[in-house]
């Protein structure tokens, strides 16, 4: 299947890659089917690609990379849902948003997506009593306190 | 948008598998007790909205021209290993 994508152009798409949101993202309800793209430039972001609305796409990053110690427990009615057997099955996305303000990126640790391995059925979780929050500032996760780079990622993204 | 009276202790059926109950009424603040399948989800709205939200903001954000994130990545990982080392 061919894809028209604003950032890539036009990509093939297998069948077996894509990934199904029976409810969609939250605030997406009817856009179902996604990709995981790889990017060069941006690794390891990655990018989350609807296939019916090619201009639809989520920056995300696999949240353990800036916080090792990120943990919130998968009800089993939705392990259920998207067919994983159990958590290890899962895999955890965090979407990133570039804060239009500030230029920062924060990983919206409160709605995890979570994937079943087996049968790529994922679903956008709404974590409750939890320490986590919707713009976790990534860089500042990581301990490092940065001073130019998030304003040369904001020059990235005025680039005409 | 319907709207019920209820008491303290009196509930309101949503379909067939839903139940909302009024446990408690203390002042400004109403504590309602939810039945419902363990596949719906229920959140406080407040909640799901910025959720909602952040998800909006992500995917309008001018992504197109980002690709400087990798250089970001590995000066932070240089930063981060470098005083690690120190």
């Amino acid at each position: 299947m061919k894809l028209q994508t604003p950032r890539f152009g036009e990509i093939d798409v297998d069948q077996a890659q894509i990934i199904s949101f029976p409810s969609g993202v939250i605030g997406f309800p009817q856009v179902r089917q996604y990709v995981l793209l790889e990017d060069d430039k941006n690794a390891p972001f990655q990018w989350l690609q609807a296939v019916e609305d090619a201009n639809l796409r989520f920056l995300v990053i696999n949240p353990f990379l800036f916080r090792k110690d990120y943990e919130f427990e998968i009800p089993d009615p939705i392990l259920e849902q998207i067919g994983a057997e159990k958590p290890e099955d899962v895999a955890v996305l965090a979407i990133v948003t570039i804060q239009p303000d500030t230029h920062r990126l924060t990983a919206n640790l409160q709605g995890p997506v979570v994937v079943a391995g087996n049968t790529r059925i994922a679903k956008q979780l709404v974590l409750v009593s939890t320490p986590y929050h919707t713009r976790h500032d990534i860089l500042e996760e990581m301990g490092v306190k940065m001073e130019a780079e998030p304003v040369s990622a904001g020059a990235a993204i005025q680039k005409p | 948008m319907l709207v019920l009276t209820r008491k303290s202790g009196e509930s309101i059926r949503i379909g067939d598998e839903i139940t909302v109950t009024v446990m408690e009424i203390r002042g400004k603040q109403v504590r309602l007790g939810i039945e419902a399948p363990a596949e719906t989800t229920v959140h406080r709205e407040e909640v799901y909205r910025r959720v909602q939200e952040e998800n909006r903001l992500a995917a309008t954000a001018p992504l197109r021209d980002i690709d400087s994130l990798g250089d970001i990545w590995k000066t932070v990982e240089r930063k981060k290993n470098g005083r690690k080392g120190s």
